[in-house]
C-alpha cells in the first residue's frame, strides 16, 4: 500500500524565503537595516534572506511533513510529486532542500542542467530522494494556477490507477495508491479535491494548508466552502512543523539519539517480521534473481561484454547493477573485474551489494527492515542480508543517490532502461 | 501562560504595504526598546514595560505567516492576512479584542527579546551598584535555547549562532547537570543547560571544534549518574572568580585614576582636568566601567602646545576579551573644535593622548569614548545628564531583575530570572 504526496509547491512554501525589504518608507528600511546591524553585533554574524538556512529548514520541514503523514495514515511507502515553476523562489528552495546538501547537485539545479525530459508531461522533471521518499518535481508553465492544475490532474490520474507517465500501476507490479497528502492553499486546487472526496472512492485524503491560507481553516465540513473534506482531514503546515520541532526538542533531551535510533530500528524490524511486511513482487523478483548469477561466467567476463549480461541472468538487473557497481567496488576491484581476475567470492559480495544498493535507489520507498525480514525468512537469500549495512552506509552518502538518480530513469518502472548500455561513470572520490 | 492575546491587538496596513501589528511606537531608538529582526520584518519590544506587546512591522506577510499564529494567535493572524490581501491603497486598520486563544510562542518571543536586550545592555559589574559581573555565555546559551524554540520566527540560524561559541563551556558544566537536578533551586538552570546542550548538538555543524567533545559529555550525562562527583573539577572559574577577586572590582580602576591624577610627567603643568561618564550608546556593554566619571582626562600645556590625556576605567577582563583589538577611541569637543584619539588597552584601563587646538577654549570640554562599531565619529557628544539618564535606566532595569532573582523563584514568564541572573546573584551555585 502506497501513499502519494502531491504538492502545489509554489503555494505551499510561499514566504519560506523572506524577500528583502522594498517599497517601504526609507525610515522603515533604515530601521530594518539598523536592526540587522545591531544583531550582527549581538549574534556575531547573520545570514541575509535567501541564505542556505532557509533551504535547510525547508528540508527539515519536508521530513516533518512525511513523518506526520506516515504517522497519520499508517502508510510507510510514499511517493512525492511537486508542481511549480522552477523560477519560483519557493520551488527553487524546495528543490535545493531535497537535493540534500549535495553542493554539486544544488549548483546544477541552479543552471537547470539536470532536468530530465519526460515524454508524457512535456515539462521538465527533477527527481529527488529525501527521507525515504522519491520526489519528482514537474516544472510547469508560467500561466496562472498552472501548479495547482497540474497537481489536480496528477491526483485524478493516480486515483484512476495510472502513473504520471502513463504506465498502469498494475503493470509496474505496484498497487493503486490508497492515501493522498495534498499540499495546497488555493481554492482552485482544493475544490477538485473536495469534489473527489464527495465521489467517495474511499481513499485516505489529508490536506495541508500553507500558513497564508489560515483563513480557510473553518471552511471545511458541512456549511463551509469545502463541504466534503472534514476539518480533521486538514492541517496547517506551520503547526505540523512547530509540533514536530517541539517534540524533537523534548525527545533529544530525554535520550541519546543513537540509542533511540537503535530501539526504533529494532522495533520496526521486529514489526516487519511479525507482520510479514510484504514486499511487492517486483522487489522479491529482484532479490531472487541474485540466485541466478552465473559466477563462473562473470569471473571471466568484463561488464561491457554481452556475455556479462548473460551471466547476470535477469536482463532487468544488468543496467542497475552496472550503475551501482562503481559505488561498491574500489577502482582496483573494478579493473580486476574488467580483466576477469577478481576472485569469485569477492565478486559475489560486490554483486550482491550492488544489487541491494540499486534496489533501494530505484525504490526509495522500500523499507530496509522489510527487505531484511524477507531475506531472513528466505534461507536461500540470507547471504544477501550481509550487504545491508554497507548499502545503508552508501545510501547515507547523498552523492550515490544523486549519481544514480541522474544516470537514468527507474529501471523498475521503465523498460527502456534495459537498453541502456553506457558504462557507468566513476563517482567522485569522497 | 501567554499574555499576548489577553490584550487588544491593533493592526494597520499602510499605503506603502507595511503592516503593523500592535500599538504605535514604542520609539525604536529608546534605550529600553529591543529590536529583533524576524522573518518578513522586525519586532519592537519595550523591556521597561510590564507585559509588553511585541510590535511587529512586516513588509513580507507571507514570510511572517510562518510565525504570526503562535505569537499573536489565530484571530490576529487571520485579520492580518485579510489586511494584507486587500488591495486598497489607503491605510486600513483593524482591532482584535482580547481572546483566550492560545499564543504559545508569545511569551517565548518576549523572553528572547529580553535576553537579547540584556546581552546588549547589561552593564559592567559594579559592587557599588550591587550589579554582579554578567555570565555572558550563560545568558547567550539560554537565549540560544529560546531561539531554537522560536526557530520559525527568524530567517537566520540564531540558535546556532548563539550556542556555537560556547560549546566548550557547555562541555565543562555538563557534568554537574545531575548535581543540580538534586538541588531544587537549580532544577530550572539544569534543565535549561540540558536543553541547550541538546540543541547545540542538533544545530551546530559536526565539524565545529568542541562539538564532538560536547556530544561525548552529553552521552555520558545521559548514561551515567556518577557524573555528579566530577562537577567540582569541571567548574568554570570564570563564573565565580570575578565575584571573589577584589582586584577585579570595577570601582578600583576609577578610584585609582582619580586619586593618582593621571600619568602626567613631572615637567607638565595640568591646566584642566575633569571626568565624564561613558555613554552607553557609544560603547558596547560590559567593556567599560559604568560608574560616574569613569572617563578621566587632564590637559597640560608646555611650549609645544596643549595636550590631553584620557584614561578610561575598565574591568580587567574586558580589556583583553571584549575589545581585543583595542578598537576604542575618544572624541574631544571643546570650544567648537573636535579632536580624536585612539585609546590603547593597559592592564585595567584604556589610555591615550593627543594635542588639542590651543586656540579653542577649554570651557565645556567633553570627552566621548566610542567604538567604530557602536558609535561614530559624527555622533555629537551627548550631555553628561543624558548619558547618566540612559545608564541609570539600564541599571535600574537590571537591578530590578536581580532583586527578583535574589528573592527566589518567580512563576511569571516575564519576570522569571534567567539562569545567568540566578548564578551571578549567587541564588544558584554552579559548583
Amino acid at each position: 500500500m502506497t501513499g502519494e504526496v502531491l504538492l502545489d509547491t509554489e503555494n505551499l512554501f510561499r514566504g519560506f524565503r523572506p524577500t528583502p525589504i522594498t517599497g517601504a518608507s526609507p525610515a522603515l528600511q533604515r530601521l530594518r537595516e539598523e536592526t540587522e546591524r545591531v544583531q550582527r553585533v549581538v549574534f556575531g554574524t547573520i545570514d541575509g534572506p535567501g541564505s542556505d538556512h532557509a533551504v535547510e529548514r525547508l528540508g527539515r520541514l519536508w521530513d516533518d511533513l512525511v513523518d506526520w503523514f506516515r504517522a497519520d495514515s499508517g502508510l510507510e511507502q510514499l511517493r512525492g510529486w511537486s508542481f511549480g515553476k522552477l523560477e519560483d523562489v519557493s520551488v527553487r528552495a524546495f528543490a535545493l532542500a531535497l537535493s540534500d546538501d549535495e553542493p554539486g547537485f544544488a549548483r546544477s539545479i541552479e543552471t537547470g542542467e539536470r532536468r530530465i525530459p519526460a515524454a508524457e508531461w512535456r515539462e521538465s522533471l527533477l527527481r529527488f530522494e529525501r527521507h525515504g521518499v522519491a520526489v519528482v518535481h514537474a516544472d510547469v508553465g508560467v500561466e496562472a494556477h498552472a501548479g495547482e492544475r497540474a497537481m489536480v490532474a496528477a491526483f485524478h490520474r493516480l486515483r484512476s490507477g495510472g502513473d504520471l507517465r502513463g504506465v498502469a500501476a498494475s503493470a509496474r507490479g505496484g498497487s493503486v495508491p490508497v492515501g493522498y497528502l495534498i499540499g495546497c492553499g488555493d481554492r482552485g486546487g482544493l475544490f477538485p479535491i473536495d469534489h473527489a472526496v464527495a465521489a467517495g472512492e474511499g481513499a485516505l485524503i489529508r490536506v495541508v494548508l500553507p500558513a497564508t491560507s489560515l483563513g480557510f481553516i473553518g471552511q471545511f465540513g458541512p456549511g463551509g466552502a469545502f463541504r466534503h473534506l472534514r476539518p480533521d482531514q486538514v492541517a496547517l503546515l506551520p503547526e505540523i512543523a512547530r509540533d514536530a520541532r517541539l517534540r524533537r526538542r523534548h525527545e533529544r533531551v530525554q535520550a541519546g539519539r543513537t540509542r533511540r535510533h537503535i530501539v526504533h530500528t529494532a522495533r520496526r524490524a521486529t514489526a516487519a517480521v511479525n507482520h510479514g511486511d510484504p514486499l511487492d513482487e517486483v522487489v522479491e523478483h529482484w532479490l531472487e534473481a541474485s540466485l541466478g548469477f552465473d559466477l563462473e561466467l562473470l569471473e571471466r567476463s568484463a561488464p561491457g561484454r554481452s556475455d556479462w549480461d548473460a551471466a547476470i541472468g535477469e536482463p532487468l538487473l544488468v543496467t542497475p547493477i552496472r550503475r551501482a557497481l562503481p559505488l561498491v567496488a574500489t577502482p582496483g576491484e573494478l579493473d580486476r573485474i574488467a580483466l576477469g581476475t577478481l576472485g569469485r567470492g569477492r565478486l559475489r559480495v560486490l554483486l550482491d551489494t550492488a544489487l541491494l544498493l540499486a534496489l533501494f535507489i530505484e525504490r526509495p520507498a522500500v523499507r530496509h527492515s522489510a527487505v531484511a525480514a524477507f531475506l531472513a525468512r528466505t534461507p536461500r537469500l540470507a547471504r544477501l542480508g550481509a550487504g545491508l549495512p554497507t548499502v545503508r552506509r552508501l545510501l547515507a552518502d547523498s552523492r550515490s543517490v544523486a549519481y544514480l538518480a541522474l544516470a537514468g530513469e527507474s529501471s523498475l518502472d521503465d523498460e527502456e532502461a534495459q537498453s541502456q548500455t553506457t558504462p557507468p561513470r566513476r563517482p567522485r572520490p569522497s | 501562560m501567554s499574555h499576548v492575546t489577553q490584550l487588544a491587538i491593533s493592526l494597520r496596513a499602510d499605503s506603502d504595504g507595511v503592516l503593523r501589528v500592535g500599538p504605535v511606537g514604542p520609539d525604536p531608538s529608546g534605550p529600553t526598546v529591543m529590536r529583533l529582526g524576524v522573518a518578513g520584518g522586525f519586532v519592537l519590544i519595550d523591556v521597561a514595560e510590564r507585559d509588553p506587546v511585541p510590535v511587529a512591522y512586516l513588509h513580507d506577510v507571507d514570510a511572517a505567516s510562518w510565525w504570526i499564529v503562535p505569537v499573536y494567535g489565530p484571530t490576529a493572524a487571520t485579520r492580518l492576512q485579510e489586511l494584507a490581501d486587500a488591495t486598497l491603497d489607503a491605510p486600513r486598520e483593524s482591532l482584535v479584542e482580547p481572546t483566550d486563544e492560545p499564543a504559545p510562542a508569545g511569551d517565548g518571543l518576549r523572553r528572547f527579546a529580553l535576553a537579547c536586550w540584556l546581552l546588549r545592555w547589561y552593564p559592567t559589574g559594579s559592587p557599588r551598584l550591587d550589579i554582579p559581573v554578567l555570565s555572558d555565555w550563560l545568558l547567550a546559551v539560554e537565549a540560544g535555547d529560546l531561539a531554537d524554540e522560536l526557530a520559525e520566527t527568524f530567517d537566520a540560524p540564531l540558535a546556532q549562532l548563539l550556542l556555537e561559541p560556547h560549546l566548550a563551556r557547555l562541555s565543562a558544566v555538563s557534568s554537574f547537570h545531575h548535581s543540580l537536578m538534586m538541588q531544587p533551586v537549580g532544577v530550572g538552570v539544569a534543565q535549561m543547560l540540558r536543553r541547550a546542550t541538546a540543541t547545540a548538538l542538533a544545530e551546530v555543524p559536526a565539524d565545529v571544534e568542541g562539538r564532538d567533545d560536547l556530544a561525548e559529555r552529553f552521552d555520558e550525562l545521559l548514561d551515567e549518574d556518577e557524573a555528579v562527583g566530577g562537577f567540582t573539577a569541571a567548574l568554570d572559574d570564570d563564573l565565580v572568580a570575578p565575584l571573589l577577586d577584589p582586584d577585579r572590582s570595577v570601582g578600583a580602576g576609577v578610584r585609582e585614576s582619580l586619586t593618582a591624577g593621571g600619568s602626567t610627567s613631572p615637567g607638565d603643568f595640568p591646566i584642566a582636568r575633569g571626568a565624564d561618564t561613558v555613554d552607553p550608546l557609544t560603547v558596547p556593554a560590559r567593556a567599560l566601567s559604568i560608574d560616574d566619571g569613569a572617563v578621566t582626562w587632564q590637559v597640560s600645556e608646555d611650549d609645544r602646545g596643549m595636550r590631553i590625556e584620557v584614561r578610561v576605567a575598565a574591568p580587567a577582563p574586558a580589556v583583553s576579551k571584549l575589545l581585543p583589538h583595542g578598537g576604542l577611541f575618544a572624541r574631544i569637543d571643546h570650544g567648537g573644535s573636535t579632536s580624536a584619539l585612539a585609546l590603547e588597552p593597559q592592564a585595567d584601563h584604556y589610555a591615550g593622548e593627543t594635542w588639542l587646538n590651543d586656540e579653542a577654549s577649554l570651557d565645556g570640554l567633553v570627552v566621548t569614548v566610542y567604538t567604530p562599531v557602536d558609535g561614530a565619529d559624527g555622533r555629537a557628544p551627548r550631555p553628561e545628564v543624558l548619558r547618566r539618564r540612559h545608564r541609570d535606566t539600564i541599571v535600574s532595569l537590571v537591578q530590578a531583575r536581580l532583586t527578583s532573582a535574589r528573592s527566589g523563584a518567580v512563576d511569571d514568564a516575564w519576570d522569571a530570572p534567567f539562569a545567568a541572573e540566578l548564578v551571578d546573584t549567587g541564588t544558584v551555585v554552579l559548583g
